[in-house]
């Protein structure tokens, strides 16, 4: 009855995070396994360049995104695989159009993986439709790019790129429930300055979920 | 006169409802309210990205580094996998299957009923009710209980409640009567309704459990209660085979 099921967190999934993983979360939004938003700029900057070692990087820190989206559409580990290799390569041999002040190199790569699933769709479509037009049967090919979690991926990378004070104040804000009031007791800052940070952060999150939605790569 | 830019946006952090003067501005004021609205979708996206991506995320196998390498002849002193090198093991956890048929709704337009949602908790927080279970403590109520009956060829039945403290944590207390023999393991889940996506809470070893719910999961989605009996076989996937299982409901 559940042959085909999702583990959407598992909890035994938590316990094999090592502890200090874990403890990441304690001191911001981190919630790839990323180095800090410096780094990135560097990754970015070394992938457009041509640096191999830079791809490398990428693809440990990109993959299980790019392969749990195509799993989670395609809904078969061979199929995804196939859709992650030929992103990175995809990803590789178009570098010279991506432009690192323009996107991150997160969002080039999922905008990359939304096309190679729906050709994914689309080629299994055209063979259900041959071998279905010999059964004489119709062919639904429904599976959905998982929005939800690119979203996810694309917010908590933004909030991984704040600066460290309203970093911080989103963290208390958003992730521990604090009032306003108490975050500016909190970080000794005046409250006015509290909601500023809300705002320009919030505003940061709505700029770069319009950047996402244009389109991609 | 336009209320500022900062308020706005600190309105729409809090979550709360604007207040009366507030509420009549945004609705007289376009520019207002289509600001406000889109700071409220931003902090709707900030408060979904709680739950730790990288707990959902599933690794591809070392072969797809090895394809890359080959297909793109890089340096051999890079041909190891960037990911087996990771000290996290990999998951053994399932994919999910593709949401057949299903056309999923683009953006963060879920966030309605998962607002919604948690005012229907909200709203029930505090009504307690009659219970063999154990009561729950002062600052701890009651929101959401569901009957567990039994799958064909068990005998079992049992209740769940899902308590919330003041301070937002949720425990789910299971319990079981009937012909599941101890000895076995079971499973507890909290399952989709379509039965496409569970959560497993922890193995019950006694006729009671209680179990903490991971912060951040939306009993909107995963409404159903599950115990299943499980082989020990180190799969922990569910095993397929359900005990009882039973729908929640506010109290």
């Amino acid at each position: 009855m559940l042959s085909t099921t999702v583990i959407a967190q598992d909890r035994r999934r938590r316990a094999l995070i090592p502890e200090h993983r874990r403890d990441e979360r304690k001191d911001g939004f981190r919630s790839m396994s990323a180095p800090s938003f410096a780094e990135d700029d560097t990754l970015a900057e070394g992938f457009a360049s041509g640096d191999e070692a830079a791809l490398r990087a990428a693809y440990a820190r990109w993959a299980p995104l790019v392969y749990t989206l195509a799993a989670r559409s395609l809904g078969n580990r061979s199929d995804a695989e196939d859709v992650t290799q030929q992103v990175f390569i995809a990803a590789w041999r178009s570098r010279e159009r991506f432009d690192p002040t323009r996107a991150s190199l997160q969002s080039w790569l999922i905008g990359i993986s939304r096309h190679r699933i729906a050709d994914a769709h689309e080629a299994r479509a055209r063979t259900s439709r041959i071998e279905a037009r010999l059964a004489g049967e119709a062919v639904i090919d429904g599976g959905v790019f998982d929005e939800d979690l690119a979203e996810r991926a694309m917010v908590s990378e933004a909030l991984d790129r704040l600066d460290p004070v309203p970093r911080q104040v989103m963290r208390l804000a958003f992730y521990d429930r604090m009032t306003h009031s108490q975050i500016a007791d909190r970080l000794g800052l005046p409250l006015g300055t509290v909601k500023s940070h809300i705002r320009r952060s919030l505003t940061r999150i709505r700029e770069r979920w319009e950047v996402e939605d244009a389109p991609g790569a | 006169m336009h209320p500022e830019p900062d308020e706005l946006a600190a309105l729409a952090a809090d979550g709360r409802e604007p207040d009366a003067a507030m509420t009549t501005h945004l609705r007289a004021c376009d520019d207002c309210r289509f600001e406000y609205e889109a700071f409220q979708a931003a902090a709707a996206q900030v408060r979904a990205s709680e739950a730790n991506l990288d707990l959902d995320l599933e690794r591809p196998s070392s072969s797809v580094w090895a394809g890359i390498h080959r297909e793109l002849s890089l340096d051999d002193r890079l041909a190891s996998d960037p990911i087996a090198s990771d000290e996290t093991p990999r998951s053994v956890a399932p994919i999910r299957a593709a949401d057949r048929g299903v056309s999923r709704r683009g953006g963060w337009r879920w966030w309605p009923a998962v607002a919604a949602a948690a005012v229907v908790i909200g709203v029930l927080a505090g009504i307690a009710i009659g219970t063999r279970l154990p009561p729950s403590s002062p600052n701890e109520s009651i929101v959401a209980e569901a009957r567990l009956d039994p799958f064909p060829g068990w005998t079992a039945e049992g209740r769940a409640v899902i308590q919330e403290s003041s301070d937002g944590r949720r425990t789910i207390v299971v319990e079981l009567d009937g012909d599941a023999e101890t000895g076995q393991l079971r499973e507890v889940w909290l399952l989709r309704e379509d039965a496409t996506g569970l959560v497993s809470l922890g193995l019950l070893d006694d006729t009671t459990g209680t179990f903490a719910l991971p912060p951040g999961i939306d009993l909107g989605e995963f409404p159903v209660v599950d115990v299943s009996s499980e082989p020990s076989d180190g799969d922990p996937a569910h095993s397929g085979d359900s005990i009882v299982r039973g729908q929640l409901r506010g109290v």
